[in-house]
């Protein structure tokens, strides 16, 4: 069995062992969502998921960080997504790829000028461009993401 | 059309650009490198590039060239420069804020504790040393007139650079020894005074408006006690638990120091306060952050009044007799409290400001701006007022309820939690109780959030037998309904 564990505001919390009750989703306008639970607790918040980086925000409370779920990319903590995402700020050269477009392991996605130097962000593993994120000449900042890769499926 | 450029960026630009367009003015905005995203950019009529905020000759070149008749400093960056004040009205524009003289003069921190004791306005027990050496006698009579624990500060110094903290007369030589060589390697100059220092007083600052002829008005005074690392965060208007004594010395005070220098335009003059007591701490010749509260409990626009004064219009200056109301600022700030207020760059990806009575937002982010670590991490003020300061509390928590920004770490929570803040509820803060109390801040989780957490679905393909709904996208995607 996966185990769920939402790394948010930068610790783990393990997801597995809370579930008192079970809660219906509700999007509203705005991009309001209203929980309701069987007790008939309604919570209204607003989520969002921005490449690596969850955000929610509850009344009073709002939670910022990484976001690691089984079921998206390759899967795991050290699926290599995080090869996406810029660590330090830079230029986007080229964009070597298109959306849909198949690649290999450490195929070169995009070329990056970053603290005067030119590098290749390379796919961390093989798989299909879902969405890509940058353009050429465009400026970026840690955190941001290149690109969406998703992972090729397990060759049994 | 008159143009008015304002020599800033962020909110305060944003700000300022208001009280131009209700005059009718055309405003001219200046952005630097980094700054190309940022909020005022869009909302200015005219941008110009530069190279830096602090820029003289590069931005009145702007001015010149945009046919600007008027610039506004804001605040930092260029606001109480004198020589950028000289440049100005050479060049035959009009600077909007205080005349040079008086920017010279409260830039010195002698000078002005030296015209404060002239005109009788209390300053901290202090004393000048004379000398750029060492005089152990000298040290030691300065210091008992002083009294202990004492600040040794360097003439020429600035943003604590050149202070030294002596706690009994063993420390004194040692302490002005490491002070003196500080200040010439920082300054070049070795020049100390002595300053009484003061454990956890409160901040407590007056508004003040000259007409440059030695008249003036006070516009109330302002609580900035809650600070962290000479960094305000809440701010409040009036102040609470201060004596009508204080309040009325700290009024007379203030416009003893407008009315000696003449002073021309807006102003805030620095008070520490200990009890009743109070001490004259420095004057700013420039409008403040944390002006919007002033604003929300006098009815008044001080921009506009700056502006109309600047440009000769005898403006209808109509201030209540005492303050209507309650007024509260927090600052909204880029950063991630539970890491030691590491800032936490990003892009504005949702962003939601609470509306309603009494509730006021002073913005320098957009939706979709990215926020880096270049400039000043404050992203916004948020204002609240209401007919007592219970109800401004009450106010202020909702309002940060419904404050929603995601992409980047805020203060958010923190902010949130001073609401119910035991010290805050009860106006007993002084300027050591952050640094205290909330060194470092982690948000509570609520078992009811952790639960939603574990329950949406990350994709709106998954199915889920949680409810006949989760065939609805995921509320991690932001979609369209």
């Amino acid at each position: 069995m996966s185990s769920k564990t939402l790394k948010i505001s930068g610790e783990p919390n393990d997801l597995s062992q809370v579930s008192k009750s079970n809660w219906n989703f509700e999007k509203r306008p705005g991009g309001w969502v209203i929980a309701t639970n069987e007790e008939g607790r309604r919570i209204r918040f607003q989520a969002g998921r921005f490449g690596q980086l969850a955000n929610a925000v509850f009344r009073g409370n709002s939670w910022y960080g990484e976001f690691q779920k089984q079921s998206w990319g390759a899967g795991g903590a050290d699926s290599g997504d995080e090869k996406l995402i810029a660590e330090f700020p830079g230029k986007i050269r080229k964009v070597l790829v298109k959306s849909g477009e198949a690649v290999d392991k450490g195929q070169d996605l995009v070329l990056v000028e970053a603290m005067k130097m030119e590098m290749a962000i390379q796919a961390p593993y093989a798989g299909t461009v879902k969405k890509i994120l940058v353009k050429d000449g465009g400026q970026i900042l840690p955190g941001d993401r290149f690109l969406e890769l998703e992972a090729e499926a397990e060759k049994s | 059309m008159k143009k008015l450029l304002v020599a800033n960026r962020a909110e305060i630009a944003c700000r300022i650009f208001q009280s131009c367009r209700e005059l009718g003015y055309g405003t001219v905005g200046i952005y630097v490198d980094g700054d190309e995203d940022a909020r005022h950019v869009t909302y200015a009529d005219e941008i110009f590039h530069v190279t830096s905020y602090l820029d003289a000759d590069g931005i009145l070149e702007i001015a010149k060239r945009a046919g600007a008749d008027l610039i506004h400093p804001g605040y930092g960056y260029l606001s109480e420069n004198a020589q950028f004040v000289a440049k100005v009205e050479k060049a035959g524009l009009v600077f909007v804020g205080p005349r040079p003289d008086s920017m010279e003069v409260m830039g010195s921190k002698i000078q002005a504790k030296l015209l404060a004791d002239k005109i009788g306005v209390p300053n901290l027990p202090w004393a000048q040393l004379k000398s750029q050496d060492i005089r152990p006698d000298e040290l030691k009579e300065a210091a008992n007139k002083v009294g202990y624990p004492l600040l040794l500060k360097a003439e020429a110094g600035g943003g604590g650079k050149g202070m030294r903290l002596v706690q009994k007369e063993g420390e004194l030589l040692s302490g002005a020894e490491m002070a003196m060589s500080e200040a010439k390697s920082s300054f070049g100059n070795g020049t100390l005074f002595l300053e009484r220092y003061l454990e956890g007083p409160r901040h407590i600052e007056v508004q003040v408006f000259g007409d440059g002829n030695g008249n003036g008005a006070h516009f109330f005074e302002r609580e900035c006690s809650i600070q962290r690392r000479h960094q305000k965060v809440w701010e409040e208007a009036p102040v609470p638990n201060l004596s009508e004594k204080t309040r009325r010395g700290l009024y007379d005070s203030s416009l003893k120091l407008v009315s000696q220098m003449k002073y021309r335009g807006a102003g805030t003059c620095e008070f520490l306060v200990n009890g009743d007591d109070y001490f004259f701490l420095e004057m700013n010749t420039r409008l403040q952050v944390e002006h919007p509260v002033t604003e929300f409990v006098t009815g008044v626009d001080l921009i506009r009044l700056q502006i109309l004064q600047a440009v000769g219009e005898r403006a209808e200056v109509q201030r209540p007799a005492s303050p209507h109301g309650h007024a509260i600022e927090v600052r909204i700030y880029a950063e991630d409290p539970s890491k030691n207020y590491l800032p936490t760059p990003g892009k504005v990806e949702v962003l939601k400001w609470p509306t309603g009575p009494g509730i006021r937002v002073d913005s320098g982010i957009e939706e979709g701006q990215r926020v880096g670590t270049q400039f000043d991490p404050m992203l916004a003020k948020l204002v609240v007022s209401a007919t007592s300061r219970e109800h401004a509390i009450q106010r202020m928590r909702f309002a940060l309820d419904e404050t929603v920004i995601m992409g980047l770490g805020t203060n958010l929570p923190f902010l949130r939690k001073l609401c119910d803040e035991p010290a805050v509820k009860e106006a007993k803060v002084d300027t050591s109780f952050l640094q205290r109390e909330y060194s470092t801040y982690k948000m509570i989780a609520r078992e009811e959030e952790l639960e939603i957490f574990s329950q949406m679905k990350s994709t709106g393909r998954s199915s889920g037998v949680i409810s006949e709904k989760a065939s609805h996208p995921s509320p991690w995607e932001r979609v369209e309904l």
